[in-house]
């Protein structure tokens, strides 16, 4: 008996979202619920042959803030262009910008989206570093236009 | 895992060190020109209306082209064409077929001011790139073996076709075929009926031909400013007669330099054990070269002369030179080895020590294969990594292959 479900998307609470980085197969180093704020320490290796990164990640469904995810690298010490948007980096608080508007929401699971991208942005990260150019696509944004980078 | 990115990584190495498709383009295009050209000239014994063969040779025909390095710096690339004319040597003196072929490329204004004459070729220089033009003629209707006029006084044996078909069975090995996008054109010129063999234009290459492009540049960029310097065929030959079909490329590298390097016991005479087996060894060498599969590897004589037979000539021998200078070319081929090895090993180590592809690109493949390499080596990986689907392991990114996995949604690094 197969029956139709409809799922009523709704946004993941910090549990769901922890679970779901877990079932990525993430190697969590250290995690903390407090409320409804998830924070973790997690260490990610783009390919066998790169650095291995300590990444932290902040998810708060009630944040004020626009973005409810937020990835910093912690360890090792990144070097960082002169200009940080160069690399896709926020300038106030140095979080990394992993995705642009509806491609992340609440909704979706961090192990399957966010996890994966800052594997991602870490790789490009590793081939800046050998040849000065962010070779992994992106948009920046500037005051007036987006101005979208191949 | 490490080999899997390893192997990925030394693709991406030895797509930097060959020609770009528009490169190559460029060159098929003058290439065919300039055949079509040679084709409507007019030679002694020749009939007007005879088709004349035009084919490529060398690392153009095997798909192991490597772009050169001259002074140090990366420099122009060859093209081999050869241009066989339908007569013998019974007809024709090495002497004139060299010049009728001369005459027949200066009487076009193209080339006036950028032709040289070589011991057996016409070299045509274009902006980044040669075509050696080798004017020849077949020795008999049945087989490839193909007469050279060498210093316009002499005949050189040579068979390109038949080293070139011995290669691509070896290359074969693997299961990943070669894929050649091969132009269908066989244009036939008004006159002259010129039959032009497409030059093969391999994107994807074999686990064979990405070894020898590896090999090749890394004896390129330690032999700058160097004699001795051994020689392609034979390093295309031994790595094609030690490969067993493996698809990676990282342990195809190390099998086949690890034969190579055992070769180095006989550098050494000094015992009459050696001699003795040298003998019989040499013996074995040469009835080898007959049989339908010989083995092809280095021996040497109780002379203390080296040989490497050509798969397709036991005539020839490679090695003919390596006993000079008490055994320069020997010492020099097998201390390159031994430094390949290393290079290779080092590759292994630093990958598993997780050093991250900065320090792999500035300690190891840039002043091994050079500073260009090692920047388009990171850039195919960006790209690659940018352009296909992946999937998250828990820990990195791999590519994806069928549809086992699920692959990591798009995104776009943007801050808002």
């Amino acid at each position: 008996m197969v029956s139709k479900k409809f799922f009523i998307q709704k946004k993941l609470n910090a549990a769901e979202q922890l679970l779901s980085i877990q079932n990525a197969k993430c190697n969590i180093l250290d995690k903390k619920i407090e409320k409804t704020q998830l924070t973790c320490l997690i260490e990610l290796q783009p390919t066998s042959y790169s650095r291995s990164y300590k990444i932290k990640l902040k998810y708060d469904i009630n944040t004020s803030h626009r973005r409810k995810v937020k990835v910093w690298v912690v360890e090792p010490q990144l070097k960082y262009p002169k200009n940080l948007m160069d690399i896709h980096v926020w300038p106030k608080e140095r979080d990394l910008c992993l995705f642009y508007k509806g491609e992340w929401t609440p909704m979706k699971k961090i192990g399957e989206t966010i996890i994966p991208w800052t594997a991602k942005w870490l790789y490009f990260y590793e081939a800046w570093e050998v040849t000065g150019k962010w070779l992994g696509g992106g948009i920046h944004p500037t005051p007036r236009s987006t101005k979208k980078l191949n | 895992m490490i080999k899997r990115d390893i192997d990925n990584l030394l693709i991406k190495l030895s797509q930097s060190l060959d020609i770009s498709t528009t490169e190559f383009k460029n060159a098929e295009t003058s290439y065919n020109y300039v055949g079509k050209y040679l084709g409507e000239g007019r030679y002694t014994g020749i009939e007007q209306d005879c088709t004349i063969p035009v084919y490529p040779q060398g690392s153009m025909k095997l798909g192991t082209v490597v772009r050169p390095i001259k002074d140090g710096k990366e420099s122009d690339f060859d093209i081999d064409l050869v241009f066989e004319l339908p007569t013998s040597t019974a007809r024709t003196t090495p002497n004139i077929l060299k010049s009728e072929v001369g005459n027949r490329l200066r009487a076009n204004g193209r080339f006036s001011n950028k032709l040289e004459e070589s011991r057996r070729c016409w070299t045509i220089s274009y902006n980044n790139f040669h075509i050696d033009v080798l004017p020849c003629v077949k020795e008999s209707e049945f087989s490839d073996v193909i007469k050279i006029s060498d210093k316009r006084s002499t005949w050189k044996e040579s068979n390109p076709k038949g080293y070139a078909k011995w290669f691509k069975k070896r290359s074969d090995l693997s299961e990943e075929r070669m894929v050649s996008l091969a132009n269908a054109m066989d244009s036939r010129a008004n006159r002259g009926n010129v039959k032009i063999e497409e030059v093969h234009k391999f994107i994807r290459r074999s686990v064979l031909q990405q070894v020898v492009q590896l090999m090749k540049r890394h004896r390129d960029v330690r032999f700058i400013g160097k004699d001795d310097k051994p020689i392609s065929m034979i390093i295309t030959t031994l790595a094609a007669a030690f490969y067993e079909g493996e698809l990676s490329i990282y342990e195809a590298l190390c099998t086949i330099a690890k034969k190579m390097a055992k070769l180095d016991y006989w550098l050494d005479m000094s015992s009459l054990q050696y001699y003795k087996e040298l003998q019989s060894n040499s013996v074995r060498a040469l009835s080898n070269s007959m049989d339908e599969n010989p083995s092809i590897t280095i021996t040497r004589n109780a002379d203390g002369l080296w040989f490497l037979p050509n798969p397709v000539d036991p005539n020839e021998n490679f090695a003919d030179r390596w006993h000079e200078n008490n055994n320069a070319k020997a010492n020099a081929f097998f201390e390159w080895v031994k430094a390949f090895q290393i290079d290779i090993k080092n590759l292994f180590d630093f990958a598993s020590q997780k050093r991250g592809l900065k320090y792999i690109t500035e300690n190891l493949i840039g002043s091994k294969w050079g500073y260009d390499a090692s920047q388009r080596t990171a850039i195919y990986l960006a790209e690659e990594m940018k352009n296909t689907s992946s999937y998250f392991t828990g820990v990195g990114v791999a590519p994806v292959i069928g549809s086992t996995y699920k692959s990591i949604p798009k995104n776009t690094f943007y801050g808002e």
